[in-house]
C-alpha cells in the first residue's frame, strides 16, 4: 500500500464513539425542535407583519420551521437560536414576496379570493402608520418590522439580514422616506377629495 | 432636501406605538400539529388555494435525504489520523483537492487532531492556524456610530473604510495602520467626500477602490415628486497610497446612473459589480444590471443572458472573484410552476463580461446567498445554510455534511483561502471541501448565520473583522504567518 492509499484507508471509530456522536446529534435535533416549536408564534407574527397576509405567513412559517429542523445540526450555540430562526423566517418571507412580485403578470387567480378577516391585513389596513408599510419593497419591509416591531437595534437587524449595518441604515432611511412620501400622497388625496 | 428630520422622527414614534399596541395572532394550531407530525407526513401538501405546495414537499424530501446522509456518514466514516503522519486528508470525488495545508508555513503546534472525513469527500482536521484578535474601538474616529464596511492593504499599510453615521446622516471615515494596533485617521473632510456614505473597499491594480453612495436626495425626486423612485447616486474613489483619494468623474460613473450596487468583487480578472437599475417612476420594475472593469475606473456593461432568458425571473445575490474569473450565486424562479417556486442557481464568467449558467446540484431548491472562492475551489451558502461546493464554478454539488457549517459565523476569502470565523473557532480551506480548523482567540460571540459576507477581510497575515455590534474592529493575527 503506498502512501496515498494509506491516507484514504478507512479507519473506523470504536462503536462507543459513534454512539456518542449520534447521541449528541440527536440531542441537538431535539433541542432545536423544541426551540422551533416555542418560536412558532413569534415566527408567524414576524412573517405576518412582513407579508401582511396570514395564509402566506402560515406557509412561510411552515417552510421556515422545516428549514430550521433540517439545519438543526448547524446550530452550535442554542443561545443564538432566535437570531438564527429569525434569519430563516425573514429569508423565506423575502423569497415569497419576490416570487409573488415576479409572477404578478402571470395569472394567479383574483386577489378577491382572499378572506376578508385576515388578522394581519386588518391590523395593517386599520392603522394609519402601519398601512404605510404596504408601499415598501421586501427588504425595506423586513428592516422596518425587525427594527420597530421586534425592537432590534440596527446591528441585530444587520445580523438577521446578512447585510452590513450601513446598508440596514440606508434601507431604513429609504423606507421612512418612502412611507413619508406615501403619507403625503394620501393626505393630499384626501384634501383634494373634500 | 425636501424632508425634515422631525417628520421622520414622528413617523418612527407612530410606528413603534402602532406595533406596540398591535394584538397579533398566535400561530394556527394546525401549523403546530402539522409540524409535530412531520415524519409521518406523506401527503402532497397544498396551499390555501389548493395549489401543490412544492416548496414544502421538496423541503421535506431534502430533510429526509439529509437524515439518510447523516446516517450514512455516521456509520461509514470518521477516522482518526495523527497530523504528523501524512498531513491533511485528501478527499475523493471529482473535486480538485490540494494536499498542502492552506498556509505556506505551518500553524501552531497542536497535539494530534482528529480528521473527520465525510462520505461526500469533505473533511475537517484540527490543524488550521488559529487567529488571535485585538479589539480596536472605532468611537474615537467619529462622533456617532462608526462602523466598518471594508478593509484593504497597500504597501504594508492596513486601510479600513467606515462610516460615522446616524440614521439620517453619514460621514466617511478612513483609518490606516502599519501594525494593526495603532490606527490613524485619514483626512476625509474634503469636498471629494462631501455627502457620501461608503459601502465597499476593494483592492485594484495600483491601489484601492472605495465604492459608496451619495446621501443627498435624488435630484429627480427632489421636491417630493409623487411616484418618484429616489435613488442614491453611486460614488467611487481611487487611491494609490490609501491616504489621498481621487473621486471618479461623472463620466466614469455614468454607467451607474440610477444603479444601486448590491454586490461587488475584485480579483485577478478585474472587478464585477451587480446592481439594480431603478427607473425614475416607482411603478416601473427595477432591472438587474452587471458591470465589469479591469481596474475599477472604466466600467462597461456585461452580458448576462439569463436575465432575459428566464421567463419567471431570477435574482443574483452575491458575486465573488475566483482565480479563474468570477462566480455569481442566487436563484431562478421555476417557470414550470409559474414562478411560484425558486431553485438555487450559480453562474460563472472567465472575463466578467460573458456569463454562463452553471450546473446546479440535482434537487437543489433553496436560493443561494453567499459565495467565497479559494485557489482550488469555492463554496456557496443557501438561505437555509445548505452548502454547495465547486472546483471551478462550472458545476456544483451539495455538501450536506460539510464540517464547516456551524450555525453562525462569517465567510470571507482572498482568492486563495476561504475562511469561516465562527464563535470559538476558525476554519480554513483552499477548495471548500478540505477544512482545517483553528482557534478563535478569544471567541467571537454574536456572529450572524454562516455565510454573512463583507464582514471580514483576509489581508496577508492579518484578518480584520467588524465586531458583531459594529462598534469596533477585530484585528486578527494568524498564527505562524
Amino acid at each position: 500500500m503506498n502512501e496515498a492509499d494509506d491516507v484514504l484507508a478507512p479507519v473506523r471509530l470504536p462503536q462507543r464513539m459513534k454512539r456518542t456522536m449520534l447521541g449528541n446529534q440527536r440531542e441537538t435535533d431535539e433541542q432545536v425542535a423544541r426551540l422551533v416549536s416555542g418560536g412558532l408564534d413569534r415566527a408567524f407574527r414576524l412573517a405576518g407583519l412582513i407579508l401582511g397576509y396570514a395564509p402566506d405567513a402560515e406557509d412561510v412559517t411552515h417552510d421556515a420551521a422545516i428549514r430550521a429542523l433540517k439545519s438543526a445540526r448547524t446550530l452550535r450555540d442554542v443561545a443564538a437560536f432566535e437570531a438564527w430562526f429569525d434569519r430563516i423566517v425573514v429569508n423565506a418571507c423575502r423569497d415569497r414576496i419576490r416570487r409573488n412580485r415576479r409572477v404578478r403578470f402571470v395569472s394567479l387567480g383574483p386577489d378577491d379570493d382572499r378572506p376578508l378577516a385576515d388578522p394581519f391585513q386588518a391590523l395593517i389596513d386599520h392603522d394609519e402608520a402601519l398601512r404605510l408599510i404596504r408601499c415598501l419593497d421586501p427588504d425595506e419591509r423586513a428592516v422596518v418590522v425587525l427594527h420597530y416591531w421586534a425592537d432590534l437595534p440596527l446591528g441585530e437587524v444587520a445580523l438577521r439580514l446578512g447585510w452590513p449595518v450601513g446598508t440596514v441604515k440606508t434601507r431604513l432611511h429609504r423606507a421612512l422616506e418612502a412611507m413619508r412620501d406615501e403619507e403625503r400622497v394620501r393626505v393630499s388625496g384626501k384634501v383634494a377629495s373634500r | 432636501m425636501s424632508w425634515t428630520t422631525p417628520e421622520l422622527e414622528s413617523l418612527e414614534l407612530r410606528l413603534r406605538d402602532a406595533f406596540r399596541r398591535a394584538d397579533l395572532p398566535a400561530a394556527p394550531g394546525r401549523l403546530r400539529t402539522e409540524l409535530e407530525t412531520l415524519p409521518a407526513a406523506t401527503r402532497v401538501p397544498t396551499d390555501h388555494r389548493g395549489h401543490i405546495r412544492l416548496s414544502r414537499s421538496s423541503a421535506l424530501g431534502t430533510l429526509l435525504a439529509a437524515a439518510a446522509v447523516i446516517a450514512t456518514v455516521a456509520v461509514g466514516l470518521p477516522l482518526l489520523q495523527p497530523r504528523s503522519q501524512t498531513g491533511p486528508a485528501s478527499a475523493t470525488g471529482s473535486h480538485l483537492v490540494p494536499t498542502t495545508t492552506p498556509s505556506s508555513t505551518p500553524g501552531p503546534t497542536l497535539s494530534p487532531q482528529p480528521v473527520v472525513m465525510a462520505s461526500d469527500g469533505s473533511s475537517i482536521s484540527g490543524d488550521g492556524p488559529s487567529i488571535t484578535w485585538t479589539n480596536v474601538p472605532l468611537a474615537r474616529f467619529g462622533s456617532n456610530i462608526v462602523s466598518a464596511v471594508g478593509a484593504g492593504q497597500i504597501g504594508g499599510t492596513l486601510v479600513v473604510a467606515a462610516n460615522d453615521s446616524t440614521q439620517n446622516d453619514a460621514k466617511p471615515v478612513i483609518i490606516d495602520s502599519r501594525n494593526g494596533i495603532d490606527w490613524t485617521k485619514v483626512p476625509t473632510d474634503g469636498a471629494e467626500f462631501a455627502n457620501a456614505r461608503l459601502d465597499y473597499l476593494l483592492s485594484v491594480p495600483g491601489g484601492l477602490l472605495l465604492v459608496g453612495e451619495s446621501i443627498l436626495m435624488d435630484p429627480l425626486c427632489a421636491g417630493g415628486a409623487t411616484g418618484c423612485n429616489p435613488v442614491s447616486a453611486t460614488l467611487m474613489w481611487h487611491s494609490s497610497d490609501g491616504r489621498t483619494w481621487q473621486p471618479l468623474s461623472a463620466a466614469e460613473l455614468a454607467p451607474f446612473d440610477r444603479v444601486w450596487i448590491y454586490s461587488i468583487s475584485a480579483g485577478a480578472k478585474g472587478l464585477v459589480a451587480f446592481g439594480l437599475h431603478q427607473p425614475v417612476e416607482q411603478s416601473s420594475p427595477d432591472q438587474s444590471v452587471v458591470f465589469h472593469s479591469v481596474d475599477g475606473t472604466g466600467w462597461v456593461s456585461a452580458n448576462f443572458p439569463d436575465q432575459n432568458g428566464e421567463p419567471a425571473g431570477l435574482d443574483v445575490q452575491n458575486v465573488t472573484a475566483s482565480p479563474s474569473g468570477f462566480v455569481a450565486v442566487g436563484y431562478v424562479n421555476t417557470a414550470a410552476t409559474g414562478g411560484q417556486t425558486a431553485e438555487g442557481a450559480a453562474w460563472y464568467s472567465e472575463d466578467g463580461l460573458t456569463w454562463t449558467r452553471a450546473a446546479a446540484p440535482a434537487g437543489a431548491t433553496d436560493g443561494m446567498l453567499y459565495s467565497a472562492a479559494g485557489s482550488a475551489g469555492m463554496v456557496a451558502v443557501a438561505t437555509d445554510n445548505a452548502v454547495w461546493v465547486s472546483a471551478d464554478g462550472r458545476a456544483w454539488q451539495t455538501d450536506e455534511t460539510s464540517p464547516f457549517i456551524s450555525g453562525s459565523g462569517w465567510l470571507t476569502s482572498d482568492g486563495n483561502e476561504i475562511l469561516v470565523i465562527s464563535g470559538g473557532s476558525v476554519a480554513w480551506s483552499l477548495n471548500g471541501m478540505t477544512w482545517h480548523r483553528g482557534e478563535s482567540i478569544p471567541p467571537m460571540p454574536g456572529l450572524g448565520t454562516v455565510g454573512t459576507t463583507n464582514r471580514a477581510w483576509i489581508l496577508g497575515a492579518t484578518v480584520i473583522a467588524a465586531s458583531p455590534d459594529d462598534l469596533s474592529l477585530y484585528v486578527g493575527r494568524v498564527a505562524g504567518r
